[in-house]
């Protein structure tokens, strides 16, 4: 025998070409939906007649960025920052707590129905008084949104996860006679990564939606939610429609950029691939 | 699960009490007044003596007296009268006409029919303590305006002045919240203030070092009318295919002229006027009320051409104004007004011998009192 067994050789895993080739076929029914819809969009407006400023064409907004670009661009930039910052703070402060309240279960008991109730709050109410607690017109203002927005899905998630452990896992590290941080280093912590990474990629889209809409109540002139709502309250749709899809392309990469970095940490779990 | 769905069950079943209800008492309503032509009047901004004149000539019986029962529904920070007119649900509308211009360079048909407001409220503020006493020294500086529509004066100001607002150079702008805290709290070099309500929530407050309110003395007011880049504010739209109709021209005139002559009864009655404000529940308390009616008197009285009719020259600098700073494809022409309605209006309002320019109206002495109350 000069070959190995078929069943020892490696699974062909195909060139990169390949591979490639393989995901651009799984993305066709996704773009064909895109197509559809922007064809639908712009033919529709056309057909009915809908009046062009309620209204704008996909390729009028599509003109409109393209010439205001620098503009929108740099808006989104500003707004991103403070998004950002929100979600840093706001994520790195539940994810802080979730710890402490894992360690010492029965004051997470206790506080745990309240930041149930915390989490159903419709906190973007607050973005009002927040500019009137810190300067509204700073970066600082729109972060502390974003932040109370990204804290408390953060907390309860990541508080789920370290507590959903099974049982055996920890009795078999009481048995080896593991400390309580080598046992969230080895189980807890783990366990939980998956529920914090769907956590922190929720707190992405809340912390965009946090910072645009305080700016929509003061902020600077150079900011996304600024543009956005003096371009819609001066009949300027396009200009408005181009700022939301400015919006729509920092919030997504945002994701992506959280997504990426899961499937970079959790390998090994199977779903992560989806 | 059964529980749940029994829930859901009673729930649908409030629901559709609530709407049969609500529905008969709305029909109820429309047949005691079935002789009258129903329509809706879209104001700028939230109930408030900046108003009054339609308020005054909906409780004084005006509108009923020319046939109508008038809706007048209050506008918001994210109502645009142009809009609910535009989509039909109201025939008049009311807003600065800077506004009506950027919404007609978008395509939108909406007319002028009377310009109540002939002079602009619109100041920039600042502390005296500042030393910026004059637009000239705003340069720079930390600017606060609305934006929306808002801005033009204020830009078109600091323009004036070597500033480049609409690309933020040589003066950062901000959009200015709906409340005066941050100006308090000195958050800002300057702030867009209408002499009828913001300047006046300024000096509602406490001066924490005195343990008095802030006083007139303790601001620079620079009103855009001294420094020649007012426009012209409140004023009557309709929608531009609606008013073709001899019906609906007709029906304009009437609803003008009681308009008009809610403004001339609030001229002669201020308290009592204020009182018919506080009636329908504006947000901020009487003795803000009070100030706000009597400047906004300020804005109208004297009229030189009698009240709702354009100034054709204020009207030119107007459109000058925003055509560069609402960075409009063209500048707009002499037909987003019509002045026949107004006209016709003032010839009713002349007949039953009211006065239209009250040339003898003098501002009366408000005394500011702590929180407008």
């Amino acid at each position: 025998m000069t070959t190995a067994p078929v069943a020892v050789q490696p699974i062909p895993r195909g060139t990169l070409a390949g591979r490639v080739g393989r995901h651009a076929l799984d993305w066709i029914p996704a773009l064909v939906v895109l197509v559809v819809v922007f064809v639908v969009w712009q033919e529709s407006i056309a057909v009915f007649h809908i009046k062009r400023f309620l209204a704008p064409q996909p390729t009028d907004i599509a003109s409109t960025f393209w010439t205001n670009r620098h503009e929108l661009i740099s808006a989104g930039w500003f707004t991103f920052q403070e998004a950002l910052g929100g979600f840093a703070i706001g994520s790195g402060l539940g994810l802080l707590i979730a710890l402490i309240l894992a360690r010492w279960r029965s004051f997470g008991r206790a506080l745990m129905p309240y930041l149930i109730a915390a989490n159903a709050i419709p906190i973007i109410a607050f973005a009002p008084i927040m500019n009137a607690w810190f300067d509204p017109f700073s970066k600082g203002s729109k972060m502390a949104i974003a932040a109370v927005l990204c804290f408390f899905p953060v907390l309860v998630n990541t508080l789920r996860g370290l507590t959903s452990v099974h049982p055996q896992s920890i009795e078999l590290m009481r048995s080896y006679g593991a400390g309580e941080i080598e046992t969230f280093r080895r189980v807890r912590i783990p366990t939980a990564l998956p529920f914090i990474f769907t956590a922190l990629k929720i707190a992405t889209v809340l912390a965009m939606i946090g910072a645009i809409v305080g700016e929509y109540f003061g902020g600077a002139f150079t900011a996304l939610g600024v543009l956005i709502d003096s371009r819609s309250t001066t009949f300027q749709f396009k200009e408005a429609w181009a700022g939301i899809g400015v919006a729509c392309a920092y919030g997504i990469a945002f994701y992506l950029g959280v997504a990426i970095v899961e499937r970079l940490t959790l390998r090994w779990v199977p779903s992560t691939g989806e | 699960m059964k529980r749940r769905y029994w829930v859901v069950g009673l729930l649908a079943a409030a629901a559709v009490v609530v709407t049969v209800v609500g529905a008969t008492t709305t029909a109820g309503a429309s047949t005691k007044s079935h002789k009258l032509t129903k329509v809706t009047l879209q104001l700028k901004w939230v109930t408030q003596a900046q108003f009054a004149g339609y308020y005054a000539a909906k409780a004084k019986g005006y509108y009923k007296a020319q046939g109508m029962d008038v809706t007048i529904k209050p506008g918001g920070p994210s109502i645009i009268p142009e809009q609910v007119v535009a989509g039909g649900q109201a025939e008049f509308g009311i807003d600065w006409l800077s506004s009506l211009m950027t919404s007609r360079d978008q395509g939108v048909n909406i007319v002028n029919i009377a310009q109540v407001f002939n002079r602009s409220g619109l100041t920039l503020i600042s502390w005296k303590s500042s030393g910026i006493d004059s637009v000239a020294k705003m340069k720079n500086k930390k600017v606060a305006n609305w934006l929306g529509g808002n801005e033009f004066e204020v830009f078109a100001a600091l323009a004036k002045f070597g500033m480049d607002p609409l690309h933020n150079k040589g003066v950062t702008i901000v959009k200015e919240p709906f409340s005066m805290d941050f100006f308090i709290k000195h958050q800002v070099d300057a702030a867009s203030a209408m002499t009828y309500n913001e300047l006046a929530q300024v000096l509602e407050q406490k001066n924490p070092k005195t343990g008095k309110l802030y006083q007139l003395k303790n601001l620079n007011v620079i009103p855009m009318q001294k420094v020649g880049t007012s426009m012209l504010e409140d004023g009557i739209f309709v929608r531009g295919d609606w008013i073709k109709s001899k019906t609906n021209q007709a029906l304009s005139k009437k609803f003008v002229a009681a308009s008009l002559k809610g403004w001339i009864w609030c001229r002669g009655h201020q308290a009592a006027c204020v009182r018919i404000v506080l009636a329908n529940g504006p947000a901020l308390p009487k003795g803000h009320q009070t100030w706000m009616m009597n400047e906004i008197n300020a804005l109208i009285w004297p009229a030189k051409l009698g009240i709702g009719l354009m100034d054709p020259a204020s009207y030119a600098r107007s459109a000058k104004i925003v055509k560069t700073y609402g960075k409009l494809k063209k500048l707009p022409g002499h037909d987003a007004y019509r002045t026949d309605i107004a006209k016709a209006a003032q010839a009713i309002l002349k007949k039953q011998h009211l006065d239209i320019y009250g040339k003898s109206w003098k501002k009366a002495k408000v005394k500011v009192t702590p929180g407008g109350n």
